[in-house]
């Protein structure tokens, strides 16, 4: 057994023991029974074929617990866009949030459904070994300002927030969350989210990923759309040593359309990864997926993106677009796009793309007087703009065009 | 309402045409000289000392055997099937008269007859199309014709056993260089058990004249086949190589673990068709050949060319992936593929293109037309390497769904490490529509018709890749597993 696993296992038993037989127990029990089994996933796993996370299973990191200390409203005011629910590894701050939970973990017990599934990936049942604290929201009509939820880590901690949205009938939402670093130094956010959009209501749902370069990040995420609901996701990812995001969004309900963005922008060497799978349960569905990713030094990534369509889920259209602009001759990129299609009224495509800059766009631009550099980051912004131009609250999106922007070459500060 | 007049008749015509038959299923009473069923290493001896083997061959056996028992039957295709018992099978089986024949005139007639009914009399063909023909019957190679004019150009055509007896050095150069012993689990198998195949080296500079080709059978019940190609194209050569396979209606599953080796130098140039029409099971899904088949070819040279085209509407079950690795720079490599699946059929099939050297380019063009219960899988992967410079992959993989209990599914993986790369991929999904079928009838034309059509049309980027023989026969094949199938 590796020192992580021993160390999970203690941190386990301490939890355990400070939160007695809580509501949240069995399911404890039960996600570190599976998660001991599974161990941390390794590269002859199909799904991680391309995402080594050895570094993360070799790391010195200890369970996140609530705290005071360490975080300021000052930082909080940094890092955020006020308006927030403040989670400091992994626990509720109410002191720096602006706005109250009101549910709680326990509470939601018995109408949402935590049972591990049979196939539920390692990171997954180790959430649930830790499942103690997240950002849950109740949304009944129309939630008037985007919620902002930021995520703070402190060095050397691991957490595993879980994060309940449920959008009841006819309600409308936006919510943001916000992943950050305090310091510099290794922290581990093991994220899982459960999305729920009841009938003909709406969620647009924002995960803006800028750790330091130090962190690792692994989130699931779990959508479940009932009919005529409307889900939007957008996965930004600028920083974490290692990125990991999987994504399901499973369409229950006819008439519902899911809608899944996603950037990133790596350097150094960093490594970010996808997976996204939409599943068409029933018929007369529509989804709809764009991933960029533009790759600078030697930093790697992957996209997995996979639609599954099922026996009868007539009338689906689905469709599914990957695009990668691979900087340097150091950066690597591993593309999957997958369908997996069981009807025959169907309406679906992929189509994946890795390149490089356009010489003839970057002539173009030069004849009418651009710097070589200037008409290089002219082309990478347009093709990031793309995703971020679809963030529709400003202050997001105007923080992650500053943030690609300094990344650029020539104009690097931060 | 019109649009609901056109589906009755759509419908018997699916029926119709979904319950058609096996058209080639009948069995050949030769009597055939086998070995016992099993596999251990007496019978790798077994079939090295009956086809008198050097010693280095059964050595290359033998390693590839012990290889293989350490290996476990890989199971990530996205296929179902029961288990298969390595030891029930029979891995030897040689017609009896096994004289080598100099002429046709010497060939068993009932061979020759089985031949005609598969619609490929030797002589007609020999006389009317000039096709040489290297027919393999149940693992040894009956009848080689225009051997002789082939000859004289230097080029060698020959049954794989007479190629190790006469020309041991180019195969011992080139067996296992592009498919090594122990590539995969059915790969070593064949490596340890494989009885014949055919042979073909194209000298410095030489055209090959005419098309060469093969027909793989299957006869004796509970045989498995296990072929080996080698085909090497030498400077500035170029070859055009068919094969074809079918196979006699059986109860039970049989086995098909085929090996193929293509070799291109310099400037060469090998097209490679395969049309394959192996026994796909009844309608309930019993029976059926399991082809699980090993296809690589290395273009070696610069400037060289490997080209695979294939349809295939056969087997059970198929797993197969012709590869090009593109080491030469400025090579190409191309793979243009239409597969067909019925009732239970499952096919999982595509290509790998490596990309090792600058400017090397490669196509793919998938077509999946799934009917019935048949599931189609493509499943391809393009990597360019670091020193890849500027290279170029096209690929498109189009999927038509008849009736609404099949399935077509895409897994391409893409990986690049090299940032001049242009890689690009497509993929689409649809159906016949019911407004299309609408139209052809409006203007006279019967539903049975207009289904042919579309998927002529749907598949017609690959069939325009197919020498023209068999761009006929691949068409009337799609037309008997299908017509009219439409849902």
């Amino acid at each position: 057994m590796t020192d992580t696993m021993e160390r999970i296992l203690r941190d386990h038993e301490a939890l355990v023991q400070e939160r007695g037989a809580d509501a949240l127990h069995a399911l404890r029990t039960e996600g570190i029974a599976r998660f001991k089994e599974l161990g941390f996933p390794d590269t002859h796993l199909e799904d991680w074929r391309f995402t080594n996370v050895a570094p993360i299973a070799k790391s010195d990191l200890t369970l996140g617990r609530p705290s005071t200390n360490g975080v300021t409203p000052d930082d909080v005011a940094r890092l955020g866009f006020g308006g927030s629910l403040v989670f400091v590894d992994g626990h509720y701050r109410a002191d720096l949030s602006d706005a109250q939970v009101g549910v709680s973990l326990a509470s939601i017990r018995d109408t949402i459904d935590f049972e591990l599934k049979d196939d539920a990936p390692a990171f997954v049942a180790l959430n649930t070994a830790f499942l103690e604290d997240g950002a849950v929201v109740e949304v009944e009509g129309e939630l008037a300002e985007p919620l902002h939820v930021l995520f703070i880590g402190t060095d050397g901690k691991a957490c595993h927030p879980r994060n309940v949205y449920h959008v009841k009938r006819n309600g409308r939402a936006e919510i943001v969350e916000t992943y950050v670093s305090l310091g510099t130094g290794e922290h581990w956010t093991n994220a899982v989210g459960v999305v729920l959009v009841s009938e003909n209501a709406a969620l647009k749902h924002t995960r803006l990923q800028l750790e330091n370069e130090s962190a690792f990040h692994t989130s699931n995420v779990w959508v479940s759309q009932a009919r005529d609901s409307r889900y939007t996701s957008n996965v930004v990812t600028l920083g974490g040593r290692l990125t990991r995001n999987d994504i399901t969004a499973a369409l229950r309900g006819e008439g519902s359309l899911g809608t899944l963005n996603g950037l990133f922008m790596t350097r150094g060497s960093q490594h970010v990864d996808n997976h996204t799978l939409i599943e068409h349960r029933v018929p007369h569905c529509e989804s709809h997926e764009l991933y960029k990713g533009i790759l600078d030094d030697a930093s790697s990534g992957v996209f997995t993106g996979r639609i599954h369509v099922y026996e009868d889920a007539q009338k689906t259209d689905a469709f599914q677009s990957n695009a990668n602009l691979l900087l340097t001759d150091t950066a690597v990129m591993d593309t999957q796009p997958q369908l997996e299609i069981y009807a025959d009224d169907v309406k679906c495509s992929h189509g994946a793309t890795i390149g490089q800059l356009d010489e003839q766009a970057l002539f173009y631009l030069r004849s009418r007087g651009l710097t070589k550099d200037r008409a290089r980051n002219l082309l990478i912004r347009a093709f990031a703009g793309e995703i971020t131009k679809r963030l529709d609250v400003a202050a997001v999106r105007e923080r992650a065009d500053r943030l690609l922007d300094s990344r650029l070459p020539g104009n690097e500060e931060g | 309402m019109a649009m609901q007049d056109t589906r009755p008749a759509t419908h018997e015509a699916i029926q119709q045409r979904i319950d058609q038959e096996y058209k080639w299923g009948f069995v050949t009473d030769i009597e055939a000289e086998s070995a016992p069923p099993g596999l251990n290493e007496e019978i790798v001896r077994f079939i090295s000392h009956k086809k008198r083997e050097p010693e280095w061959l059964l050595k290359w056996r033998l390693k590839a055997y012990r290889g293989w028992l350490k290996m476990k039957e890989p199971h990530w295709p996205n296929v179902h099937y029961a288990p298969i018992d390595y030891q029930a099978a029979i891995y030897f089986s040689a017609p009896k008269s096994t004289d080598a024949p100099k002429s046709l005139d010497e060939v068993d007639p009932e061979l020759l007859k089985t031949y005609e009914k598969l619609g490929i009399p030797l002589k007609e063909q020999e006389m009317l199309t000039g096709v040489a023909v290297d027919a393999v019957f149940d693992s040894v190679s009956v009848a080689t014709t225009y051997k002789g004019k082939l000859e004289e150009m230097g080029i060698i055509f020959s049954s794989f056993g007479e190629a190790v007896q006469e020309q041991p050095e180019l195969v011992r150069k080139y067996l296992g260089s592009v498919v090594p012993q122990n590539d995969n689990f059915y790969a070593a198998l064949n490596s340890a058990v494989f009885t014949d195949g055919s042979f073909v080296y194209i000298p410095k500079g030489v055209r090959c004249p005419m098309e060469l080709s093969t027909y793989f059978r299957i006869n004796a019940a509970n045989t498995g086949q296990f072929e080996r190609t080698l085909i090497i194209a030498d400077e500035g050569a170029y070859v055009s190589y068919l094969e074809g396979c079918t196979a006699p209606m059986r109860d039970e599953n049989q086995l098909h673990a085929a090996v193929v080796e293509l070799v291109t130098l310099d400037d060469a140039e090998i097209k490679y068709s395969t049309v394959q029409n192996w026994y796909p099971g009844d309608k309930n899904g019993k029976g059926g050949i399991f082809n699980f088949v090993t296809k690589r070819g290395a273009c070696r040279g610069k400037r060289s060319k490997i080209s695979w085209t294939q349809v295939e509407t056969g087997s059970a079950i198929t797993w197969k992936y012709p590869s090009c690795i593109l080491q030469g720079d400025d090579s190409i490599g191309e793979f243009y593929s239409v597969a067909l699946t019925n009732n239970y059929q499952q096919a999982d099939t595509g290509t790998k293109m490596v990309h090792i050297g600058k400017n090397t380019k490669s196509t793919i063009i998938s077509k999946g037309i799934s009917a019935g219960k048949g599931q189609n899988t493509y499943r391809g992967l393009v990597k360019i390497m670091p020193k890849a410079d500027n290279a170029r992959n096209y690929s498109q993989c189009d999927s038509l769904l008849i009736g609404d209990r099949c399935g077509a599914h895409t897994f391409p993986y893409i990986d690049v490490r090299n940032r001049s790369a242009h890689v690009e991929h497509e993929a689409s999904t649809s159906k016949i529509g019911e407004d299309q079928i609408f139209y052809c009838n409006q203007r006279g034309i019967s539903t049975e018709d207009a289904v042919s059509m579309i998927v002529n049309g749907f598949a017609k980027e690959v069939f325009r890749e197919l020498p023209m023989e068999f761009a006929v026969e691949a068409q009337k094949l799609l037309g008997v597993s299908l017509e009219g199938s439409v849902g």
